[in-house]
This record gives structure tokens, sequence and C-alpha cells, in this order.
């Protein structure tokens, strides 16, 4: 479980800046206190209670068939079995996989970008930054209800100002090609200020004297970037992948509101999926496996991805 | 800083203040330091658990529109001025989220005690032990003027699993300027009814008048699809064979209905934006508002045109017909969970709520349509354009018995489902009416076997 | 405009460049900032005037209609009061049951460490649409259900907070800990009187993404809470999407969601200087 250990802490604390850190999280406490398992009570009693006891609920619930009203009976791996010949999971899965392979890199290469730019003084930088991340405290309804309008074809003032200028309106909640696209956009609104700050906060703690050394070196400016840079921005890297991953799968409000879905199958994802196998068509069995299978995508993928880290860091 | 709750206290009797029935506007900014206080009270714990412990206590989940409000607030107070002891609580119905929140509070037998719901979904949990059986408590043959369509949706075995409450259906909409300007008059005669050729036609001019669209078709979100049934059955066809498991919308009424549909869409006459999951609540009205299209297929709803276009503007025609006449069934129902702690009370309310008077006063305040038959728009007095309710009130004597039927069973949302993807698919032009029925066929007997 | 050359700042001055810059964010900016404009100004813009296909940019006719229409039909002001609430004794929860949490996690090394670690961070990963029914069983069983702490209690357990705040105490010198055990202190005394000094940082984190969390929680406060007084905004601004109350619907749509989204902006705005410092020392950079 080191997995947990490749974040390393890239500099000390502020507070207690003397020195560098020493690789603290190994370190022992007094042996045989009770003093960790106490400082944990509150957080297992609420994530046993309120998190891990409904999760193994649902992972028996995926071997069961029938609603939740009436009787289950135990259909061992019958749901799993079932997804193999639904177009509808396949057709799911394809745009999740396609809705996360383009939100999270694009989120994080504009956060990136941004960061970058804003690195440096200039005037107003202060309200750039805010401007930028300020969309992270809108709810997904929220988000989802103001793109709708904005996006709206008929009333929208994007339509009505591509009208205006001459132009065609545009399809964008209406043409299959167009409703991925325009989602992404939605969701990139929400999230690039998110990997905007992370970065920046992250590139500000990057020791002058590394880039000074480099610089003597004679690296040239994406020289400096791909190899002093990067390097030092992985644990931010790392942090983000996963979170934004995770919320990618679990894009639910949004979509829900923004395009139900449609047009057609184009924005159908796999969480939606779920829910109204869950909900609308009264299969709990089969979404609870659908739900199992998703978490396992994501098991699979944060796995993945350290796997791959740790040979990095093994390689440096 | 375990957080300590009380786990295993029971649900305070009756601790819970008669709930506020009346909303009274006026001191609303008092309520709000009120409810900080109330809200205070809530995380000191007084606020534990009613409803489901409280055999005097009455929770009646209910859409809470402006015009329906007052109404179900004032029947609740005159409930509990008659039944000293007795609280009637009111709490919304969430839109759009009736499933998840409904099977949710069902399996932890927490729903309220009364439910009101759309006519799509009554099938589904009166079949699934959602509902009790209210029968016994209601006066002998309470239901005998209702509706048969409706009737046929709450009477199972024997049973009444429910009272309707109201209902509605599809009729079409016309904006009077445009009509006169292609030069059509409305038949006004449901046996006369424009035919579906007829319609297009009269689509087709008015999209060459407005310069944008034609017609506007009611959908309002994903699971709408069923609003499109009208049309398979008016073209004769249907979704199941009579022995309610082989799907027959692959037959030629079916192709038919289903080409005369996509070339709707094809030819842009109905707008892109208004396919199944593209529409919005507001997308049909606002497309014959701002007059971009000259006909609208929906259900009474005056409350979205009433001050928004002049009356003179528009006005209501039968719903077109072709061989031979149909529309869709709306409207809701409200039932007795099988979580309430005194359903006897709960049916004893809702029949008390649900009196030819109190219906129809509400009805004749909000436009929709009693569920009873033989009673027509003069009867009820209503304020608002009653000719035109009259002609909605006509046209439901054109449901398809059939459809009806089918709206009952246990399964029709998932139809609502299926019918709102594969209709989507090829109204947005990536599916033929073939392949349409194919699709649909293949879901029909996924969801019946 | 200053591009004072500076000796910490590794880019080389060019004026120009900078401006190019200075000017692709400034456009950037207003493209970010739009929606959010848009959405008040849409609240502002009286009647039907919303669906209309002319092209302008900002109200044609300011005017608070919206919002008196939706305060008269929608009790908006209990679901302030009720999101606030939530919103706040479920943040001060989620701190302090994270901050405990990552620091055992962090300091200690003990029996179920890596087990109980993983299993914290399944629990983001399991859609809640799946254990919506299973946890409800639980707030009921709790006898929570129709209360706010049946909302706040489940959202307490954030892993991502434990995450974040393992991960800022693991640059707590441990050497500090040792010194003051020396000195004789217990457990809880460490704790308190030298990690959470040094947490400032950390709680500003863990502070404003609880909140965030908490605030825009949409399908569980939807299952949980009962009444209509005792709903939270962006429940109330769901119900309104599907609702035939208002005829002209993207006006008063627009002005609940600017309700549901002003209060937690204005908390946002004002601790966004420390939200920035904080993730600059919480070790997620």
């Amino acid at each position: 479980m080191s997995g947990t250990e490749t974040v390393t802490p890239s500099r000390p604390a502020p507070a207690a800046a003397t020195g560098p850190a020493p690789r603290t999280g190994r370190r022992r406490g007094p042996t045989g206190t009770r003093a960790p398992y106490l400082f944990l009570t509150p957080s297992l009693v609420l994530f046993g209670v309120f998190s891990l006891f409904p999760i193994v609920a649902a992972v028996l619930m995926s071997t069961q068939q029938g609603a939740v009203l009436g009787q289950t009976e135990y259909v061992g791996g019958d749901n799993y079995q079932r997804m193999v010949d639904d177009p509808l999971f396949w057709t799911a899965l394809r745009n999740t996989l396609v809705f996360t392979a383009a939100t999270v890199p694009l989120s994080m290469v504009i956060g990136l970008l941004l960061a970058l730019m804003l690195n440096r003084p200039m005037p107003g930088r202060a309200l750039l930054r805010t401007v930028f991340f300020t969309p992270m405290v809108v709810s997904g309804v929220g988000v989802g209800m103001v793109m709708a309008w904005i996006f709206n074809g008929d009333y929208g003032v994007l339509n009505n100002a591509l009208a205006t200028a001459g132009l065609p309106r545009g399809e964008w909640l209406t043409s299959p090609d167009m409703g991925m696209v325009t989602v992404v956009l939605a969701v990139l609104w929400t999230r690039v200020g998110f990997c905007m700050v992370l970065y920046l906060a992250a590139l500000q703690s990057i020791p002058h004297s590394l880039l000074e050394a480099a610089s003597l070196d004679g690296a040239g400016a994406w020289q400096r970037f791909r190899h002093v840079v990067v390097p030092q921005l992985s644990p931010t890297t790392f942090f983000l992948l996963v979170v934004n991953v995770v919320f990618s799968l679990q894009a639910f409000d949004l979509l829900y509101v923004l395009t139900g879905g449609g047009p057609g199958f184009a924005t159908t994802v796999l969480i939606q999926y779920i829910y109204r196998s869950a909900f609308a068509n009264g299969e709990m069995g089969y979404a609870s496996a659908l739900g199992v299978v998703s978490t396992l995508l994501l098991i699979t993928f944060t796995l993945l991805r350290w796997y791959l880290g740790r040979n990095d860091e093994d390689n440096r | 800083m375990v957080p300590v709750h009380g786990s295993t206290a029971p649900p305070a009797r009756a601790t819970r203040p008669p709930s506020r029935t009346g909303r009274p506007g006026p001191t609303r900014r008092g309520l709000l330091r009120a409810a900080a206080g109330g809200a205070t009270a809530a995380l000191l714990g007084a606020g534990c658990s009613a409803g489901g412990g409280d055999r005097d206590h009455i929770t009646w989940a209910i859409g809470l529109d402006p015009v329906g409000g007052p109404h179900f607030q004032r029947i609740a107070r005159e409930f509990m001025d008659r039944n000293p002891g007795v609280t009637i609580e009111l709490t919304p119905v969430p839109n759009g989220d009736l499933n998840a929140w409904l099977v949710t509070r069902l399996a932890a037998d927490r729903a309220p005690d009364i439910v009101n719901m759309g006519v799509s979904a009554v099938g589904r949990y009166t079949t699934n032990g959602g509902t009790v059986d209210i029968g016994d408590q209601l006066p002998d043959g309470f239901l005998d003027d209702y509706q048969p369509s409706l009737r046929a949706l709450v009477e199972k075995d024997g049973g009444v699993f429910g009272i309707p409450q109201e209902t509605n259906c599809a009729a079409t909409y016309y904006r009077t300027d445009i009509l006169r300007r292609i030069g059509v008059e409305p038949r006004n005669d449901l046996e006369r009814a424009w035919t579906a050729e007829e319609i297009r036609e009269i689509a087709v001019e008015a999209k060459r008048v407005t310069g944008a669209y034609g017609l506007s078709w009611g959908y309002i979100n994903e699971s709408s699809g069923n609003r499109w049934l009208p049309v398979l059955y008016m073209f004769g066809g249907s979704l199941f064979r009579e022995d309610g498991r082989t799907p027959a919308i692959g037959d030629p009424e079916g192709i038919e209905a289903l080409e005369w549909t996509r070339r709707l869409y094809a030819d842009e006459l109905i707008p892109a934006s208004n396919t199944v999951k593209a529409s919005q609540e507001d997308t049909a009205f606002s497309l014959f508002t701002t007059g971009q299209v000259g006909l609208m297929i929906h259900e009474s709803q005056f409350r979205s045109l009433k001050d928004v276009i002049p009356d003179e503007d528009w006005s209501v025609d039968h719903l077109f017909r072709e061989r031979g006449a149909a529309t869709n069934l709306s409207g809701s129902v409200n039932v007795v969970t099988r979580s309430s702690r005194n359903p006897e009370l709960a049916a004893e309310f809702l029949a008390f709520a649900s009196t030819p008077e109190r219906i129809l006063a509400r009805v004749r305040d909000s436009g929709a349509i009693a569920p009873y038959t033989g009673v027509t728009a003069r009867d009820v007095g209503y304020a608002y354009r009653p000719d035109l309710v009259q002609r909605f009130i006509d046209q439901l004597s054109t449901v398809p018995p059939q459809m009806a039927r089918e709206q009952a069973g246990p399964d029709y949302q998932a139809i609502r489902q299926l019918l709102g993807d594969f209709l989507d698919l090829m109204f947005i032009g990536s599916a033929s009416a073939r392949e349409t029925a194919d699709a649909i066929a293949e879901g029909l007997r996924n969801v019946r076997n | 405009m200053s591009t004072a050359p500076s000796p910490t700042r590794h880019h080389r001055g060019r004026n120009g460049g900078t401006w190019a810059i200075w000017t692709l964010l400034v456009i950037a900016a207003l493209i970010t900032a739009f929606p959010l404009y848009w959405m008040v100004a849409t609240s502002l813009t009286g009647g039907t005037l919303t669906q209309s296909q002319d092209f302008r940019l900002w109200p044609a006719d300011i005017g608070l209609d919206n919002y008196t229409a939706v305060f008269r039909e929608l009790p908006v002001g209990h679901w302030i009061v009720n999101s606030l609430l939530i919103a706040t004794v479920g943040t001060v929860l989620t701190v302090v049951v994270s901050l405990l949490a990552g620091f055992a996690f962090a300091k200690y090394r003990f029996r179920g460490r890596t087990a109980i670690f993983f299993a914290y961070l399944l629990t983001i990963m399991v859609p809640i649409q799946v254990t919506l029914v299973p946890s409800f069983l639980v707030i009921v069983k709790l006898g929570l259900v129709d209360t706010v702490w049946g909302v706040i209690l489940p959202g307490a357990a954030e892993a991502t907070a434990v995450f974040i705040a393992r991960q800022f105490m693991l640059n707590i010198p441990t050497e500090l800990l040792e010194a003051a055990r020396i000195d004789g202190a217990g457990e809880l005394r460490i704790f308190l009187r030298v990690v959470l000094p040094l947490s400032g940082p950390l709680i500003g984190v863990l502070t404003v993404l609880a909140f965030m969390a908490r605030w825009n929680e949409f399908l569980w406060p939807l299952i949980v809470l009962q009444g209509e007084d005792n709903l939270t905004l962006p429940v109330g601004l769901a119900g309104l999407q599907g609702s035939e109350s208002f005829a002209a619907p993207w006006g008063p749509i627009m002005a609940m969601a600017t309700l549901t989204t002003l209060p937690v902006l204005v908390i946002f705005l004002l601790c966004q200087r420390q939200f920035v410092q904080g993730i600059a020392n919480t070790g997620l950079k």
C-alpha cells in the first residue's frame, strides 16, 4: 500500500521550514499506543456506518434480481453476464470513456496553461485568478441549467449571437455530434479553475534554485519546463488525475439536467444508465452490478496510474 | 468527537407541531426568523422523525404549484378542523426524480402516507406492492363516475389502489394569425378533425409563414416519449398484439406512424430542439408563443399561454386523426403507500380530499380536467376559456383502450424510457422508421419476457 | 504593466510576449465569467423577454420580478436557512473528523492502517446512485430520516478530505512531535497544541472544499428531507426545472440558480486567499 506514499512532500511545511522533511510517514508513533485508533474513531464510525456498509450492501445487491420492493432472488453473476449482451451498456461505457478521456486531460492541460501564464506578475493577476476558479463553486444542477440556457438552440444567447453575426445557429444540444462536445465544454468550465489553482500553487513552490541551475546548464525554456517543472508538478498531476477521473465517472447532475443523455444516446454515460436502471426501470440488481463495474474501472485506473508512476520514479 | 446521535431513540410521538398547511405569505420575513429557530431546534434533536411512527399524522406528497397549492392546504386544514388531534403535512413530490425518491423511501418503509403521482407511474407501484388497497375505506360506488381509463389504473384484482385526481390529454393548439394567413379553418369537430396528412400540410404552410418551423410537440424530458403514442394508435397500430407479449410496433401501421413522424423532423417542420430528449418543460410552448411554429400538440396547460400571448392569437382544435382518433392519457392519481402507519386514516382523508366539489373547485382554478365522465366545462365553470377546455374534455373519449391498459401495467415506465430512447434516435436522423420499430420491438420483448 | 525584472521569476520580461499572454488571459477570463454573468443577467430580465431571438448582452428591462416571483411561490427563505445550516455544521464535522483521521494516517504506524486508508478511498469511487437505498436504510435505522442530521452525518465522511489532511500532515516534521513527547505531552495534547496550530492552511482548504460539496449536494438531501419548507436550495432549484409554475421559466430558474450560487460564491471569495495559500501548503501541489 505504499501507493499512498508516492505523493511525497516536495517541500517541508512552511511553518517549520527547517530543512528537508524526513520520510515522516514511515515513522512509528509510540509503540502500543491506542492514540491512532482514538483519532480514527470518529471517521471510522462515519465511514463504516454511512459508506462502507452501504457499499457492501450494494455489492450484495448486484448478485440479486428483482425490484427492491418486491421479492429478490439470488442470481449469482447473471447481472454481470447480462451486461455483455446489453448494447446500451457498451454505448454508455464508450461514452463514459470518451467523456473522461476528453474532460480529464483537457481540464488539466488548460488548467496548467493558465497557471503557467498566471505565474508571473501582471496587472489584475489576482482578479484573473479569481475569475478562473469561481465556476467551481456552482452546483452541478446549477451548471446544467445555466448551460442549457446558454446553449439553448432557439433562445440561447450563443445562437442569438451567431444569428446576429449572420452565422448559422449551432446545434449544440440537438446534433449527436455536438452533444458530447457541448457537455465537455460545460464540464471544462467548472473544472479548469480547480486544476489551475492547484498547478499555480505547485508552480510557485518550485525552488528557484532548480530553475536557475537548469538555466546555467544551458537549458532552454522548453527543456526547463520538460525536465524541471513537469517532474516537480508530478504529485499535483497525480492528485488531479485521480480526482478528475472520479469527477468524470460520477458526473451526474450536470448531464442529467443538460442533455438527459441525448441527443439519441450521444451523452448517455454509465452513471446515468445506472440511475435509470435502478429507478426508472426498477432493476436495482442490474444497476448495482453496473455500479460495481464502474468502481472497478476506477480502481483499475488508479492502480495502473500509481504503478506507472512508481516506475517513473524508480527510473529517475 | 464520536458523533453521538440517538440511534435507538424511537421517533417522538406527536412531538411535531401541527404542520403549517397554509403558508401565510405576508409574514414570510417573520417566518425566516422562525425557520432559523426551528433549524436550531432541529439540530438539537427536537425534529426527530415524524410521519412514519405517528398514527395521527398523515403526510401527503403532492406537487405544490401556485394554483393547486392553496387548495391542498385548505383541504388539509378543513380535515384537521374536523378531526382534532390529526395532522396533515404537505410535502412536495420531487419533479423528475419521483422514482429515486419513492423507491428509496418505500424500501425503507418511510414513504409519505399519500403520494400523488403521474398516471404513467401508478401501474408500477400498484403492482410491486408499494401501494395499499383502500377499497374498504371508500363509500360504495365511489369510483362509479370516474373515467374508465382512469379507473383501470387504480382498480386491480377487486381492490382500489388510489383515487385519480385530475386528467389531461393532447389536442392541437393553433395560432389564429398564422392559420388565417394560410387560409385554413379549424374543424372544431372531433369526428371530422384534420387528418395526419392535413396537419402535415398545414405545418408545411405554417413553416412558410413563420420562416422557422411548422409544429411543436409537447415533449418535456427524456421520459416523455409516450406522448408520441397517439400517432401510433390513430394509424391503427399498437405497441403489443392482443396477447400483450408480442410487439406489434413493427406492423405496417406502426412503420407508417413512425415514418409520418420521422418526416416531420426530417423536413424540419418540428425543430431539432423539440425531440424527446432535447425538450425541456417549456420548449413546445416557447416555440408556440414566440411564433416560431403555427401549431402545437400539447396537453391542456393554459397557464403557459395566459398573459404571455393575447387570447385572440391562439385557440385549440381537436387532435388530428387518421384511421381513427387517439390521444394520450395524462393526469395524476393519489395513492396510499404501504409505508402508511394508518392507511385507514389516510384513505379517509383521501376520500375527503377527493369529493367532487373539492376536485371541481381545484380544476376550476388550475384549468385541469376533472377525472369524471360526463362533466362538461360548463358544469365546472372554468373562468378562463371554458370552450377550449371542453375540446380537451371531448378529446378524452378518444384515449385508445389498449393504450390505457398498457399504461396501467407494471412496466410502463420502462416502456416510456424505451420510446424516448429510440424515438429520439429517429428524430435526430440516426435511424429509419424500420430500424426504430425493430429497436423498440426488441426492447418491448425484453421488458415483457 | 509591471515587467520589473524580478530575480525570482525566470521569464525574460519580453514585453510583447507578456502583453500577448495578458490579452489571452483577459479573453479567457471574459469567456469564463460569462455564464455566471448571463445567469444573473437573465434573472434580472422581466417577463417573457427571456424568450427572444434578439441578441443582447444585458437585460432589456432590468427588474427584480423573477426574484419576487420565486420568493412568492416558493419557501426560498427556508431553503437558504436549511442549506446554510447543513453546509455549516457538515463542514465543521468534516474538518474535525478529517484532521483527526489525517493525523492518525500521517503520523502513526498501526495495524490496519493501509487497509483502512484504502477502504476510505474506496468510498469515493462508488457512485452514490447504487448505495442510495442501503444508505437510506441506515438513516432510517438510526432514526435520522427527515432530519438535517440525516443529511449532515453521512456527508461528514469525506475521503477526499481525509486524503488531503493526510498529505498535509505528512509534511509536519515528526521531530516536533517527538520533542513534545519528550516534554511529556499526551497524544491528544500534541494534536491540539502542535499539529493544529500548524494546520491553518489545511483547515482553510478543507473548509472551502467541504462547504462547496455540502452546499451543492443534490440527490441525497432530495431523498432524506421531507416537507416543503425543509428542502435545500439545489433540491428546490431542480424542482423548478420540471415545474409548470412559471409561464416563461428561464427568468425564475436563473433567479433561483443565482440565489443558489450567490451565498457559496461570497463565502468562496471571502476565503479565497486562505484557500489558495492553503492549497500551496497542503502537499497537493
